[in-house]
């Protein structure tokens, strides 16, 4: 570890003149320890506030998105079904209509005979 | 290691060899994953807290929380992906349905047949085809 610096209020600074300032942080180490353990407490606390919210908007999302995927999946089906339908259907017309339209030609040559 | 303390305004700085004091504070520093100056302010500005002794417990709650938030996410994901999939799938049958339903009241009127109204199908395909 490389030498290191730090700086305290002037206050603070002028308590320790005179002090053994080596003793005075060994005998409050422990006092550190807690004072961090403390700290890092408030630190997770606020973590998991956030972590649940997180969960909770994430959970909610996955919810919605299950209902959107599961009537996407049903309109799939459904619109399928009736392309389906709608082709064999519109087919089904054609042919009706090619054999109107052919009678009515075959019709239509008669009427031009009699005519003439 | 050697420590220099100095006052935020003025002059003068106090110089103290840790010795081997600085291997308690390297490794109080690594725990909490804080720089060891901040160990020594502590030290030297003598406020103190007390912790509720919740830390494990604590630790073991963000880990599960954690898991449980990463589960989601990988549940999330690969849905999205199909749903839109999905949602891709309805908007190209729509485009065809819209096609077909031209087709099928064009044939309709030329055959004298009453025109096909599916507004429930009608309602879907335009909720697709803005989408």
């Amino acid at each position: 570890m490389s030498d290191i610096m730090i700086i305290l209020p002037r206050e603070k600074f002028k308590s320790l003149k005179g002090r053994d300032v080596r003793a005075l942080i060994e005998e409050n180490l422990p006092k550190v320890e807690e004072t961090l353990r403390a700290e890092r407490e408030e630190f997770l606390r606020e973590k998991i506030g956030k972590l649940e919210e997180k969960f909770q908007e994430m959970e909610n999302q996955l919810e919605e998105l299950r209902e959107f995927y599961e009537k996407a999946l049903r309109d799939k089906e459904l619109l399928t079904a009736e392309r389906n339908k709608l082709r064999k259907e519109n087919e089904e017309l054609r042919k009706r209509l090619e054999e109107r339209r052919s009678s009515q030609t075959v019709n239509d040559s008669f009427t031009e005979r009699e005519l003439r | 290691m050697k420590l220099t303390i100095k006052p935020d305004r003025g002059f003068g700085k106090v110089e103290v060899e840790l010795g081997e004091l600085s291997d308690e504070i390297e490794k109080l520093a690594e725990r909490y994953s804080v720089p060891p100056e901040r160990v020594i302010e502590i030290a030297l500005a003598g406020e103190f807290r007390e912790s509720k002794g919740e830390l494990e417990e604590l630790e073991r709650k963000v880990e599960e929380l954690e898991k449980k938030v990463w589960r989601l996410e990988r549940e999330y994901a690969p849905l999205r992906y199909k749903a839109y999939g999905l949602s891709e799938d309805n908007k190209i049958l729509a485009i065809e349905l819209s096609g077909l339903i031209a087709e099928n009241n064009g044939l309709r009127r030329f055959l004298r047949l009453p025109p096909n109204r599916n507004l429930e199908l009608r309602k879907l395909i335009s909720y697709y085809l803005q989408g």
